[in-house]
């Protein structure tokens, strides 16, 4: 006579430990968007390399609008002081880049007093663009 | 007489865990953003055109879409293939590095970060000039 086999039951207790450990891996490492509404085009060039991470960002969108770390700024004056407070923060070498991001047709008037502002601030500027291939 | 069952083990239901942590570790899959950001790093020295630059520092002048080299205009390509003939990544003193960065009219952020990425990839040490009393 035949032996009825036991049915076979798949180890599945450790399943849930490596999948929060990919977790926390996965937290660990996202780097969370604090500007997805901000709406602008970034400069071509072709001489660019990956920027390091920042923890301080200044942008300027298509209309002309000026933020840090997100909140809309009105004069390049609150960008200096934010930017010196912010980096203030912050003791290492790498802290001192400053994220700025502008868009492609912003004019001389809105992105210069910004790019100054970042500078007087103490800021060291990376300069967001997009690659482009040689001619 | 009622008598009393006996209690076997008791275990907690972890059969749900691992579809609750793979969920998680799906949504930080997806909204986990890799740093990808490209451009370039420039430590501006900002200020006002002083005697002693302007005699030996390489001066860049936008107007509108113009570009002008030392008082010569010059395309893109020119100004680039002028600036790298230059060597100035091998110059020892700083000083003799820094490019004057002038811009009047109409100057688009485009135009403006070209010059800047060229400058700063052939070493060159960018100086925003902007006019007295300027904000």
């Amino acid at each position: 006579m035949r032996r009825k086999r036991k049915p076979v039951t798949v180890p599945v207790a450790s399943m849930g430990d490596i999948a929060f450990l990919l977790i926390i891996f996965f937290i660990l490492c996202s780097n969370f968007v604090r500007e997805s509404a901000v709406e602008l085009q970034p400069p071509r060039a072709e001489a660019l390399a990956p920027l390091k991470e920042t923890q301080v960002s200044v942008s300027i969108d298509k209309e002309g609008v000026v933020r840090l770390q997100g909140a809309v700024v009105s004069r390049s004056k609150d960008v200096e002081w934010g930017v010196r407070g912010l980096l203030a923060r912050r003791a290492t070498e790498t802290g001192q880049t400053v994220l700025f991001k502008c868009d492609e047709n912003v004019e001389k008037d809105v992105f210069e007093p910004v790019l100054d502002a970042i500078a007087r601030g103490g800021g060291i500027v990376g300069a967001l663009g997009e690659k482009r291939k040689a001619q | 007489m009622a008598r009393r069952r006996k209690r076997g083990p008791q275990e907690l239901p972890v059969a749900s865990f691992a579809d609750i942590a793979f969920l998680l570790l799906i949504f930080f899959i997806l909204v986990t953003n890799l740093n990808s950001d490209i451009g370039f790093e420039a430590d501006l020295p900002s200020g006002e055109k002083g005697e002693t630059q302007q005699k030996k520092a390489i001066s860049v002048q936008i107007h509108d879409r113009d570009i002008t080299l030392n008082d010569k205009k010059v395309s893109m390509q020119e100004f680039e293939a002028s600036l790298r003939a230059m060597d100035l990544a091998a110059k020892q003193n700083t000083d003799d590095r820094v490019v004057l960065l002038e811009a009047a009219g109409k100057v688009r952020y485009q135009d403006y970060y070209e010059v800047m990425s060229i400058v700063n990839d052939v070493g060159g040490v960018i100086a925003i000039v902007r006019a007295a009393g300027a904000e």
